[in-house]
């Protein structure tokens, strides 16, 4: 009877954790930006508008809104849950902001 | 050995009621891009999605090309960052649906790096549950392959081109997703699958 009711919490606990991590998992919206970036500057931006963006998605913690990956000539943003139109909009407005300033202090710097 | 039985009963009756919130046929999350809770859980629900930074151009007495729009890639900029409308049905050079309103071109002849952080960049999404307005050529049935239609912007049912002239054909060939629900014709905001990359 003891080793029934066991199994039952074990089970049950196991089925949970598994669709809560499944839901975890597929709730990631990925956005690829084709402008080279400095990552460190992102995350500054983002912060300045309350989103907090992780360098590695393995730094992630309650208040993590998403994770940024360099790739060269583009980047990527994971959000740890499914971006809403407002939230695009403002990332929009963001990187392009940053990138604009980069374009521009490279102007003055090739001068 | 019933014992066994009524745990894998009661396991299959907890997974069901947290698939029936998740997958409900419509649950209130479906507002494309945008999320959903799970019961009073802050998970979100929407499947996920790939969005693309992309740029327009246009002519600049136009008003720009509206979110829900289907769009192609400009095959005259060739620059892979560029998307345009098209009126060609079944559209080879399909990029996605815009997810957001997009606007013209400040200057013309700008390009692609001269146009960053202006406001002529928006979101396409590539990859996902989408909404999306479709033409009035036909009815939407769910579950048919979606394609561009004969209306810039607007999407309708794809069939793979079959005109004997291959030089016609092969630009007709655009997959770009499905549907997910059926729909009247020039209806807008239809529930689709998106899977162009």
């Amino acid at each position: 009877m003891k080793n029934s009711f066991v199994m039952i919490i074990v089970v049950l606990f196991a089925t949970i954790i598994t669709f809560l991590l499944v839901i975890t998992i597929l709730s990631a919206d990925e956005l690829t930006i084709p402008y080279s970036c400095y990552p460190k500057v992102i995350q500054t931006k983002f912060a300045e508008h309350n989103l907090k963006l992780d360098l590695n998605g393995d730094e992630r913690t309650k208040d993590s809104w998403g994770f940024i990956k360099n790739e060269g000539a583009q980047y990527k943003i994971f959000t740890y849950k499914s971006i809403t139109r407002e939230e695009l909009n403002l990332v929009t407005k963001i990187v392009g902001e940053t990138a604009r300033e980069e374009l521009q202090d490279g102007e003055n710097d090739s001068r | 050995m019933r014992k066994l039985f009524l745990v894998i009963l009661v396991a299959l009756f907890m997974a069901g009621a947290v698939c029936s919130s998740v997958f409900a046929a419509t649950p209130g999350s479906r507002t494309s891009p945008g999320r959903g809770e799970i019961a009073q859980m802050p998970y979100p629900s929407d499947p996920p999605k790939r969005f693309r930074l992309v740029r327009y151009i246009g002519l600049q007495d136009l008003d720009g090309i509206a979110a829900t729009s289907i769009v192609i890639w400009d095959k005259t900029v060739d620059d892979g960052v560029t998307i345009t409308t098209t009126t060609v049905s079944g559209d080879s050079s399909v990029a996605g649906i815009l997810a957001t309103t997009i606007l013209t071109q400040d200057t013309v002849d700008n390009s692609a790096v001269q146009d960053i952080g202006l406001d002529n960049w928006a979101w396409l999404q590539t990859y996902g549950y989408a909404l999306v307005d479709v033409s009035s050529a036909n009815s939407i049935i769910a579950g048919a392959a979606m394609g561009t239609g004969t209306t810039a912007g607007l999407a309708t049912i794809y069939m793979p081109s079959t005109d004997a002239d291959w030089s016609t054909r092969t630009v007709s060939q655009g997959f770009a997703g499905f549907f997910f629900d059926d729909a009247a014709k020039s209806a807008t905001d239809v529930e689709a699958f998106v899977r162009t990359e």
